[in-house]
């Protein structure tokens, strides 16, 4: 029963954590701004959604196999925004000015 | 000898691999993961990557666990953090540059993953030991975003890796 | 309508919106940024529909498309920064 409870609530931070990084990618006008910010809340909501599955069906197979994915997502995730990142400087793409 | 170990411990975990995507931890499931794992180092050392590529990639798995419990630490931290930065709404960024004081490619490499998680930074580009660095502008003036404490810590972790 | 059928109405929601930023984006790689977002929900969408019908080997389909999603985005990243030229 704590269990279950457990798992709703980890699941909703999740979603919440989502929720701010969609917000965030509308919010800013600067493209690297919009960069620093959503790729963070979106690691961190994964992280905790697949905390909450873990935590349901305990240590059998399945969230073994969670763990794997969750490994997967938190090494590329970084190296994926880093890429795109990188493409955007090297293609000229400035920092705009403050007015 | 140290081959041996270092062979051994790369058979055990494609192994448990090879269980966790069959889900069934019968006798005969293990052996066939076990020959099917040497069959993959072998057409890997053969064919694949000629050079020796375990002592570029040996970590100590210490210092892997070590690694990984401070960074779940610090993508939280940056998660809570970010949720204050995007209420706040938009602020400066500019681009710094920072001398790492490791010297071997893997760290450099760890260590620009982890600054990417790490609050309000994003590693954009890499040479030699020099790291480009996008982060906010601090709004106090006196400090940017980017902490170079944590950044230290990081380093100072990943140089007993070896 | 359960719990879990409720989150994955709400992930589907999240995916339109940033759908939107797709096709909304001034240049390419606010572009690429919201594809990288798509492909992260669609992994947990992948998740939610397993917990959902109870069965184990959707979750292969989840990290295949994780290895997937993070090849095609490094690609196109790559590509735009070369000019067309890999």
């Amino acid at each position: 029963m704590i269990r279950e409870a457990l798992t709703v609530i980890l699941i909703s931070i999740g979603l919440v954590f989502m929720l701010f990084g969609v917000i965030g990618i509308f919010r800013f006008k600067d493209f690297y701004s919009r960069i620093l910010i959503s790729s963070k809340v979106e690691t961190v909501g994964f992280i905790t959604l697949m905390a909450g599955v873990v935590i349901k069906y305990g240590f059998t197979y399945f969230s073994l196999k969670i763990l794997l994915i969750c490994l997967v997502v938190v090494i590329t995730n970084p190296l994926s925004t880093h890429a795109i990142a990188r493409s955007a400087l090297i293609s000229g793409f400035k920092i705009k000015e403050e007015k | 000898m140290k081959k041996v170990i270092n062979y051994t411990t790369m058979i055990v975990i494609f192994t448990i691999l090879w269980v966790i995507l069959n889900e069934s931890a019968t006798l005969f499931q293990i052996l066939i993961g076990i020959i099917v794992s040497i069959i993959a180092i072998y057409f890997t050392n053969s064919y694949l990557l000629l050079d020796d590529y375990i002592a570029y990639y040996y970590v100590k798995t210490f210092v892997l666990i070590k690694y990984l419990i401070y960074l779940i630490f610090q993508i939280y931290k940056s998660g809570i953090s970010s949720i204050g930065q995007i209420i706040r709404g938009d602020s400066k960024v500019i681009i710094i540059e920072y001398e790492s004081c490791l010297n071997d490619e893997l760290s450099i490499c760890l260590l620009a993953n982890a600054i990417t998680l790490t609050p309000g930074t994003v590693t954009i580009d890499k040479k030699g030991n020099a790291l480009k660095i996008l982060c906010f502008e601090g709004n106090n003036e006196i400090k940017d975003a980017f902490d170079v404490e944590v950044c230290s810590k990081f380093e100072q972790i990943l140089k007993g890796r070896k | 309508m359960s719990f879990y059928q409720i989150v994955l109405l709400v992930i589907a929601f999240f995916t339109a919106m940033v759908i939107i930023r797709v096709i909304m984006g001034p240049t390419i790689w606010d572009r690429l940024l919201g594809l990288n977002m798509v492909s992260a929900k669609i992994i947990m969408s992948i998740v939610i529909l397993a917990i959902i019908q109870d069965s184990s080997f959707l979750l292969d389909i989840a990290l295949v498309y994780a290895f997937l999603g993070f090849v095609g985005t490094v690609f196109i990243a790559r590509f735009i920064e070369r000019r067309g030229n890999l």
